[in-house]
């Protein structure tokens, strides 16, 4: 995919073509329409990490009830959380006028797992088997306290639209390592309120082949993949076929670069109706495997979380630079104690297995895999005592798991009541400058210049956690 | 092979500035020159830590402003000592050999050979400084000698062929009628020339033929359409409140005022102040307030629990930055936390700025309601008519309540008169029928189509320039006022009103020049100006700053006439240039900056799904009104926002022109965006131009493009049912293309069309599918099977990169 104004590369084309014929020429060229691969070499130093999987937990999970046990909080339960930690943060406007502010503990129990003793909550049964590949950082911390700005503040680095998210920028900074698929595919999963935006994986001011590629659980996978019912695989051969054919022809009288390029993409077009369906074909995978994913009585078409994960490690092997789940509705503002344990089912088994598969695949080791949301949830209870929990900007978890990154960890730490930051607090553009450290980019380094400006994933700040660095 | 998509690396930067800077004057680099040679290397290397930021600013140097560039420096040195290299702290600096001393520090991207000659030849040059070319007075210049005079058409191509001639590059040859017919509708109206206007045009044999097409076009109301969409992304128009609700408004009537304005050729000042400070004008019509709803399009946050008192800055900072990107060309809105890095605009100039767009009467940060004040109603009407009837109704009502409430004369009824509505049947017939008035008259009340404005509060709301960006965080108040670089008010007042006029005054440095790039873009491809959206200092400099500036004057001369300007750009020579180049002007400039030829590129997404159904007499041609949906893909909202409501509009509002499509931001029409349409989210200036296997599918699968082709391969059947196929494939070929087949193109549609026919006689079920796609009505009388192998071959043609390339 290119860009139509690049002039060396038209340039190039135009003096070669002097000389050959449009179809040696075509040959020659190929342009491998995904890919741009710098095979191990990362832009800056050399990277860990290849390719990354972000488990998107959208809704900001509670981090009190499933990674930051917090002992103070139970003794406290029902007794106002004292001003000193509640100090001057900023509230939303569905907790600030509440007349009281009533410390809730948490809602499961904890224990020391692995041969690591790393701390993993009893909601998540399955990942407490894989501890030891965790590292897990409880001092993370945001800015914004509402849904579309915190997410958008952790794709981008920016909370107001127009910049492009991660994944656009690893896919333009690093390239893809196929030619058959997008570099940046998202995977959606979860109902919820809260719709998943398109912006959260935009391109912004990048070439817009970089927007993330969202794969549909229902439907064609990708856009308008399909024929129309009726067209046969023989007569869309025998169309593009004669679509190229006159495109040729219109590329030897004009030259244009542009026409070779949109006779690849309609070959790649082609190609893809039959390679990406072959891949949403879960139904190959072993019995074996799609047990490990819990989808082995999943009906073929569904979409979940756990199918998005097997079919992430499916979109990786391929060579897909970045692959996004998003899996909505952690946003338990009411009926935390019932609601919160329905998402920890529905994600708990897929993402260790996906851990554990890509341990067996020997991919784990260069692939980083990134679970969180976009912020964490109070301390105190929203509504009645028990309830529900408000968003919280002040603290939250993240884990990181795999390619260079240290297993069986934590970093960083939170107060007693599990409020504010106490020690090692890592903002979002840290954690956005320690990804693209493991992936061998410098962040302040990988810029691109937008009306006059050097614009960066981690915008004018964000420090490398070094001490999580394998 | 690859190509990069990485930002090219500052030496190319600096290569490419050079070569620009060369084009710009003409002249070889011999004579340094402060804009073209010098601003470039500080702008990117120094002002970062010696510009205009004053938070950031190191050792207080500031090497843009000339005073301050020459004063001395806590050392007792200069920087720049004019005529002095040897004597000048810069100098010293930037060649010095010691890590500690030397700039820029090696942390920074170092200076080039050249670039650190340059600096020293400027300051032994006597160091000229100059101002910022985009902030200098426009003069008109005077028009250059040309050799080939008789290449000529108008004074467009006297300033472009002066450039070619210095580089002996000629330029390309006319192109063909055909092409030109084509290249003309499609700019000017974003639709193909019907097969009649292309005869027609081949037939006029007078001198005037081409004038007439031009002439006739920009005539056609199909003109406004084109026009309005790239305005709209300027005006972030959409059809929904944009955060994560992104819930339904009604700003189509904002969209409908574009079309009409651009169609009417209303003079681009007073378009101006219409958008800004329609609600201001004196006797403001309603049009004319509808137009200020430019600076509502904003979108507009529900979500429960956020701060309306920070949404209400977030709105008048989104009008300050798309008022500032759409009539300066500035990126202004660097200057929202800090004083801006590269541009002298300091924070201060910012929120005065900003203090023109922060006071809008009944405004509220957060809110769920559908409708968000200020806004007007906008009743049709028949739903005036209505809500006279029932006014009168209930007037009516009223007075009988009233006279049977005074006709009651027995005193003991007088006495029970606050219940006697529960004993009187008439009474309470009376009350009964005035509530079912009242609720029909609510009913007709909500229908009504409203849209928002701009309405200022009294007092005015206090700006405050806020520290960091922050609204938590007030500094210093600040009143309305116009950037300290720029021109000053020249009246007292300091409203939207007065900043309009400001921004069209005939003297405004910059406004005509972002105005007049921008038209020029739309026919040219690339800008005069490359980077439309930053004519600062970071911006890339004009490739014919002589002709932009003779553009800008001629455009006021001629009174702000858009249409006036474009047929002036449409009729030179340089536009009528044919699109093939040559191995000659490759070699010199690949990018076609010097115009020696005439571009080619691909349709925006609206022109693309526009083109088609024209192609196939789909296309409806109504004009405005509410918003419609065409066919999306079923359940493409389910994974991310659930149910929402999307019906594929019914009858001729399926094949209405992309521009009417509803735009749903957080989720935009997918169709659009992957032929690169903005999200509309925030003001988009340019939007890129990408090619991708995604494109392909759309053209060749979405239902919008099959029924297309369906009803392409009909019209076909129908309007050549007695021609033989040879006949029937070169009339397609017309059809969508305009120009007539080559023998060989045409053998590989035969082929396609064989196939076809064979592989359908053999299927019937399958044509009897593939012709049942879409909505619109299909002829009985014509055979399925040839209808269903032709649809073949008309989808053949509607995925030509031809059919969606203006070349």
């Amino acid at each position: 995919m290119n860009e139509i104004n690049d002039p060396t590369r038209r340039a190039f084309l135009q003096r070669t073509s002097a000389g050959l014929g449009a179809a040696a020429l075509a040959s020659l060229l190929n342009p491998r329409l995904f890919a741009k691969p710098r095979p191990g070499s990362g832009l800056h130093f050399a990277p860990k990490a290849k390719r990354v999987i972000y488990l998107f937990m959208a809704g900001g999970p509670s981090h009190v009830d499933l990674w930051d046990p917090k002992q103070r909080l139970a003794e406290m339960h029902g007794q106002p959380l004292p001003p000193s930690i509640r100090q001057n943060e900023r509230l939303t406007l569905m907790t600030r006028n509440q007349t009281q502010h009533l410390c809730a503990r948490s809602i499961s129990s904890f224990a020391p797992c692995g041969q690591s003793g790393l701390v993993v909550g009893d909601l998540f049964p399955h990942l407490r088997k894989v501890a030891d590949e965790l590292c897990v950082i409880r001092s993370m911390y945001t800015e914004p306290i509402n849904h579309d700005p915190a997410v958008t503040f952790l794709q981008t680095g920016s909370q107001e639209p127009g910049r492009p998210s991660m994944g656009s920028w690893l896919t333009w900074g690093l390239g893809n390592e196929t030619d058959e698929l997008p570099g940046f595919v998202v995977l959606l999963s979860g109902r919820t309120i809260q719709p998943l935006l398109s912006r959260y994986w935009h391109s912004g001011f990048l070439p817009g082949h970089h927007q993330g590629t969202q794969f549909r659980s229902q439907g064609d996978a990708v856009l308008y993949l399909s024929n129309p019912k009726g067209m046969s695989r023989e007569s869309r051969g025998r169309i593009v076929n004669a679509v190229n054919a006159l495109n040729r022809l219109k590329f030897d009288a004009l030259r244009d670069p542009e026409i070779q390029a949109r006779i690849d993409s309609f070959e790649l077009a082609y190609r893809m109706q039959t390679s990406v369906p072959d891949l949403m074909d879960l139904s190959r995978e072993p019995e074996s495997t799609r047990r490990l994913y819990g989808i082995a009585d999943e009906p073929q078409g569904k979409g979940s979380f756990a199918r998005n994960c097997l079919l992430a490690r499916r979109l990786l092997e391929r060579g897909v630079r970045f692959v996004q789940l998003f899996h909505a509705g952690w946003d338990q503002h009411a009926r935390l104690q019932e609601k919160l344990p329905i998402q920890c089912q529905q994600t708990d088994q897929a993402t260790a297995a996906l851990i554990q598969d890509l341990k067996t695949r020997g991919m784990l080791k260069d692939t980083l895999i990134i679970w969180g949301g976009e912020f964490g949830r109070t301390s105190y209870s929203q509504g009645k005592l028990g309830d529900g929990r408000d968003h919280h900007a002040g603290c939250f978890t993240v884990w990181l798991a795999g390619g260079g990154v240290k297993g069986g960890t934590t970093y960083g730490e939170t107060d007693d009541f599990g409020y504010n930051v106490a020690a090692d607090p890592v903002h979002v553009h840290d954690l956005q400058a320690t990804i693209l450290q493991l992936l061998g980019i410098d962040h302040e380094k990988l810029t691109f210049r937008f009306k006059g400006r050097d614009f960066r994933l981690t915008d004018v700040s964000g420090k490398v956690v070094d001490s999580i660095l394998a | 092979m690859t190509w990069t998509t990485h930002p090219p690396p500052p030496s190319r930067w600096f290569a490419a500035l050079v070569f620009l800077g060369a084009l710009a004057t003409g002249v070889s680099a011999a004579g340094v020159d402060y804009n073209r040679d010098v601003r470039p290397i500080l702008a990117t290397h120094c002002y970062a830590c010696h510009g205009p930021d004053a938070g950031q600013r190191q050792a207080g140097l500031r090497l843009d402003l000339q005073k301050h560039a020459l004063a001395p420096l806590h050392s007792g040195a200069s920087a720049v000592v004019p005529g002095n290299s040897a004597e000048s702290e810069l100098v010293a600096r930037i060649f010095s050999t010691e890590p500690t001393k030397r700039m820029p520090p090696a942390s920074e991207e170092p200076l080039t050979e050249e670039e650190r000659r340059v600096l020293k030849s400027w300051i032994d040059a006597g160091a000229a400084f100059d101002l910022h070319w985009a902030f200098a007075p426009r003069l008109r210049p005077p028009q250059p000698t040309v050799h080939n005079w008789q290449w000529l058409r108008n004074p467009i191509d006297r300033f472009v062929l002066a450039r070619l001639e210095a580089v002996a590059l000629a330029p390309a040859e006319e192109a063909d009628r055909v092409t030109l017919i084509r290249r003309l509708s499609l700019d000017l109206r974003g639709l193909p020339p019907t097969l009649a206007e292309v005869d027609a045009f081949l037939a006029d044999e007078s001198p005037h033929a081409y004038e007439r097409v031009v002439d006739h076009l920009l005539a056609d109301s199909a003109y406004g359409e084109k026009m309005a969409t790239g305005w709209l992304d300027l005006a972030r128009f959409g059809d929904t409140n944009g955060y994560q609700d992104d819930g339904i408004r009604a700003m189509w009537p904002y969209r409908d005022y574009v079309i009409h304005a651009f169609n009417s050729n209303m003079p681009f000042d007073q378009f101006t102040w219409e958008n800004i400070a329609g609600d201001l004008l004196p006797n403001a019509t309603l049009q004319q307030k509808v137009a200020s709803g430019f600076n509502r399009n904003h979108r507009f946050n529900e979500e429960g629990g956020s701060d309306p008192d920070e949404f209400l800055v977030v709105y008048a900072v989104d009008r300050t930055n798309t008022t500032a990107t759409t009539w300066l060309g500035l990126t202004f809105e660097c200057a929202q936390c800090h004083d801006h890095k590269y541009d002298p605009i300091s924070q201060k100039d910012y929120y005065q700025l900003y203090a023109f767009f922060n006071s809008l009467k009944d405004e509220l940060g957060v809110s769920k309601a559908s409708r968000q004040p200020p806004f007007l109603m906008l009743p049709t009407r028949e739903q005036e008519e209505k809500m006279r009837q029932l006014d009168n109704a209930i007037d009516e009502t009223a007075a009988q309540q009233k006279a049977r409430a005074n006709a009651v004369t027995n005193p003991w009824e007088r006495l029970v008169h606050p219940y006697r509505i529960f004993v009187d049947h008439d009474a309470w017939t009376l009350a009964k029928r005035r509530w079912t008035f009242a609720q029909e008259r609510e009913q007709v009340d909500r229908d009504i189509a409203t849209t928002m404005v701009m309405e200022p509060s009294v007092p005015r709301r206090q700006a405050f320039v806020l520290q960091r960006g922050s609204f938590q965080d007030k500094g210093d108040p600040v009143s309305p006022d116009v950037p300290t670089i720029l021109p000053p008010l020249r009246t007292e007042r300091r409203d939207r009103l007065a900043l309009a006029q400001w921004l069209t005054d005939p003297d405004h440095p910059l406004v005509t020049r972002v105005i007049v790039n921008r038209i020029w873009k739309q026919l040219f491809g690339i800008g005069i100006v490359k980077t439309v959206n930053d004519f600062g200092t970071r911006g890339e400099l004009p490739s014919h700053p002589a002709l932009l500036d003779w553009l800008t004057t001629e455009f006021v001369r001629l009174g702000w006439n858009v249409k006036a300007l474009q047929r002036l750009l449409v009729t030179s020579s340089t536009y009528r240039q044919s699109a093939v180049r040559r191995s000659e002007g490759i070699d010199i400039d690949p990018e076609n900056r010097l115009l020696w030829h005439a571009p080619r590129y691909r349709l925006g997404a609206e022109e693309i799904r526009d083109n088609a159904l024209a192609i196939a007499g789909l296309l409806s041609r109504k004009l405005g009104g509410p918003s419609v949906m065409p066919y999306q893909p079923a359940k493409y909202f389910v994974d991310k926002s659930g149910d929402w409501l999307w019906e594929p509009s019914p009858g001729e509002d399926q094949y209405r022109r992309g521009v009417y499509t509803f735009w749903r931001r957080t989720t935009p029409y997918p169709a659009l965006v992957i032929f690169d349409a903005p999200s509309r989210e925030v003001c988009t200036a340019e939007r890129p131009r990408t090619n991708t296997p995604l494109q392909a599918l759309v053209t060749l699968n979405d239902p919008v493009f099959v029924e297309a082709a369906r009803a392409f391969a009909q019209r076909v059947l129908l309007e050549r049912g007695q021609a033989d196929p040879e006949a029937q494939l070169v009339y397609a070929f017309r059809v969508a293309l305009a120009r007539h087949p080559s023998a060989a193109q045409i053998n590989v549609l035969r082929e396609v069309l064989q196939a076809e026919l064979a592989h359908y006689r053999a299927d019937r079920p399958a044509a009897e599918a593939i012709v049942a796609h879409g909505q619109s009505p299909r002829p009985p009388q014509l055979d399925v099977v040839k209808l269903a192998a032709w649809l073949s071959v008309t989808n053949v043609l509607l995925n030509l990169d031809e059919t969606i390339t203006r070349e």
